[in-house]
């Protein structure tokens, strides 16, 4: 099944890349959310692969394969919405759809990998198909944000490569059959060398923390975020800080039962704390608003990075708050299309009244505002309110009280500017001379805060049996 | 045999800290290329056939052949000088290059591995660091490329010294993704010229709070 999905997928973006064709494009779309959906629910309810050298479908690897299906089909959907409005050339839209579609599955390749120089392969290509997307405005931001982009991330993936070798070094005495996540977690109880196993855990996550947007290697990805399109934004924000959190997390559970198990709860640590704390310093200065929503994504990755340290009932929240995190982030970058299109420009002083101009809009903006600073019933409230619990138990106390404080600053910017918006003031100049907006482009963003409402009010039992199935073998924490 | 290609490497890397001339670096990825072909003749004669003629061929087609010449290609078509351009100079690099072999002796034998291939080991990561240390010593963006490559280098290096435990389909993809990343390099490079025609990384700055 996933082999003839992957080279569906390889004959649809060399349709869109070659066949240079308007109407053409919504078919190859369609075709595509059409293949992916069929993926998603044949893995959903068969539960199984044909390849288990390669591919696996465990429930980490199918939370979040379900949230990148429902992302992609709104980004979709968002992404005709914005290059309608923009006057580009018909081979600029064809390279960008086809960069999407192999971005998108390449994405796919990484959550349903196993094997784990198969799962570099997607990581990396995701890196490489992005490319285009983040260059699709072609401005001068975008020639330097992309190079950064690619670059750093080809450079920190080589490290997590290096890291991968390592590991690959020290079982070589243990000959399992196979380089699997599932194969090895047994193999890694019995290894002693403590030193080459830090040493390949730190590599990879330097490496992965340019997907996931934590500490070391952040800078890259707000820099992608602030130039690329902003459909593109919402996966990068999103189905992309996933890609980094699965991978690390995968070889989290793959180290859990080894000799260094408590110290790469002390990395997290540490790598989670550092993210809080640059994302606040630097909101102070922010000045670009979609550079503040890319630092606030860097803050809720940095939450999960604590909360995969701390342990216990932290793990389930760390995966919940990545999945709340996902539908509203989402939301919030479609959005900001519509909000950059109207005022042209992404200057925060620039940009007032916008619940004047558009109240659908200026709902879905402050919906997202309350689910991003966790004021109830906002599902941050819950598992931010599970993460510190568990830090206060733990013996964490001093870190949960620098974060709060830190996590204080961040929504105090975020309400500054969020509500500036919404009501503040703006020369009548700019609202007059831009075009209406049309209602229906805040549907899909309504659609996915309707579902971040369900998530955090009644989170449905299925979801809640995957997430404790994916932690289920991590050790308890002492 | 496979020791005497592991010296001649490292002496690469000491010609690359030293090498002002933008062309001379890339005839060195070139003979990096080789030693690397060279390299897996020797160490993974006994993996299954046809495993080790699809690796080999892609050593010695992407590494020695395709690499360098689109390097070269790029160079000539954007007209970048052709001097290095160091922050550092060549006798300072040399001296840094050297500390940093040191380095990675000093990381090898910590690392205590009962492994018969130390100089592997070694090698590697001294071309690791040395692709990282022209990274940040040289003002052009191309020698940045040529790091990077040099790094990658390093890394199949080590991957050779393992003894090859990923199957083919996973080696093949390795190989491709790191040709088709130097692609996308080049391809962006020349689009650099829009910003700024001198090519040099100081020219990337716009992007800030």
């Amino acid at each position: 099944m996933i082999l003839i999905y992957f080279i569906t997928i390889m004959l649809i973006a060399a349709l869109l890349a070659l066949v240079k064709n308007k109407p053409f494009q919504y078919i190859a779309m369609s075709v595509f959310i059409i293949v992916q959906i069929t993926l998603t629910t044949y893995i959903f309810f068969q539960g199984d692969i044909n390849y288990p050298d390669y591919f696996r479908a465990d429930s980490l690897g199918l939370i979040f394969l379900t949230l990148l299906t429902i992302i992609s089909v709104t980004t979709i959907i968002q992404s005709f919405v914005y290059l309608e409005k923009r006057n580009d050339t018909i081979a600029h839209r064809s390279y960008y759809f086809a960069s999407m579609v192999i971005f998108i599955s390449s994405m796919t390749g990484v959550f349903m990998s196993n094997h784990i120089g198969v799962m570099w392969i997607f990581a990396e290509a995701t890196t490489l198909s992005i490319a285009l997307l983040i260059y699709h405005e072609r401005t001068h931001e975008a020639i330097e944000a992309t190079w950064k982009y690619i670059f750093i991330s080809t450079l920190g993936l080589s490290f997590s490569f290096i890291g991968i070798l390592l590991f690959d070094i020290s079982i070589s005495g243990f000959h399992s059959a196979l380089f699997t996540f599932s194969d090895l977690q047994n193999v890694f109880i019995s290894i002693q060398n403590k030193m080459m196993l830090q040493l390949a855990f730190i590599l990879i996550v330097i490496g992965f923390s340019v997907k996931m947007g934590v500490f070391p290697l952040h800078t890259v990805c707000i820099d992608a975020h602030s130039v690329a399109p902003s459909p593109v934004s919402a996966m990068v924000s999103t189905s992309l800080m996933n890609v980094g959190f699965v991978a690390i997390f995968r070889f989290y559970i793959m180290l859990s039962h080894s000799s260094i198990f408590n110290w790469m709860n002390h990395v997290l640590l540490i790598i989670g704390f550092l993210s809080i704390l640059f994302a606040a310093i630097y909101l102070v200065k922010v000045k670009n608003f979609k550079r503040l929503i890319a630092y606030s994504s860097i803050e809720n990755l940095g939450i999960v990075a604590i909360a995969i340290a701390v342990g216990g009932i932290a793990w389930f929240a760390a995966i919940l708050h990545l999945v709340i995190h996902t539908f509203v982030k989402s939301g919030i970058f479609y959005q900001m299309a519509q909000i950059i299109r109207f005022y042209k420009t992404k200057k925060v002083y620039l940009i007032g009244r916008y619940f004047h101009v558009n109240p659908i809009g200026g709902i879905v903006m402050i919906f997202a505002f309350i689910i991003l600073s966790g004021i109830p019933p906002s599902g941050f409230f819950f598992t931010e309110f599970m993460i510190f619990s568990s830090m206060f138990s733990g013996g964490y106390a001093i870190v949960a009280g620098l974060v709060m404080v830190l996590l204080c600053f961040i929504i105090y910017t975020l309400a500054k500017y969020f509500f500036k918006t919404l009501f503040g003031p703006v020369e009548i100049e700019t609202i007059n001379s831009s075009k209406k907006i049309s209602k229906w482009e805040s549907v899909p963003q309504l659609i996915l805060l309707v579902l971040t409402l369900v998530i955090s009010i009644y989170p449905p039992p299925f979801l809640l049996d995957m997430i404790q199935d994916a932690i289920a073998t991590l050790p308890p924490i002492n | 045999m496979a020791t005497l290609l592991n010296i001649i490497f490292i002496i690469t890397l000491f010609y690359a800290a030293i090498s002002g001339r933008m062309f001379a670096l890339i005839n060195l990825l070139m003979i990096q290329g080789l030693l690397l072909f060279g390299v897996a003749l020797i160490e993974l004669r006994e993996m299954n056939l046809i495993n080790l003629i699809v690796i080999l061929v892609e050593t010695l087609v992407f590494k020695a052949i395709l690499v360098p010449y689109f390097l070269k290609r790029t160079i000539r078509q954007n007209n970048i000088k052709r001097e290095v351009e160091p922050f550092i100079s060549g006798v300072n690099s040399l001296v840094i290059v050297s500390v940093l072999i040191i380095l990675s002796f000093v990381l090898t034998f910590s690392l205590q591995q009962n492994f018969h291939k130390v100089i592997y080991f070694t090698v590697a990561f001294s071309a690791i660091l040395t692709g990282l240390f022209l990274m940040v010593s040289r003002k052009k963006i191309i020698t940045h490329i040529i790091g990077y490559v040099i790094l990658e280098n390093g890394i199949v290096l080590l991957s050779f010294s393992v003894g090859n435990e990923m199957p083919m389909i996973v080696n093949a993809g390795i190989l491709l993704d790191i040709l088709v990343s130097v692609l996308l390099f080049g391809f962006f490079l020349s689009k650099i010229r829009y910003i700024s025609k001198k090519f040099e990384i100081s020219s990337l700055s716009k992007l800030k709070d």
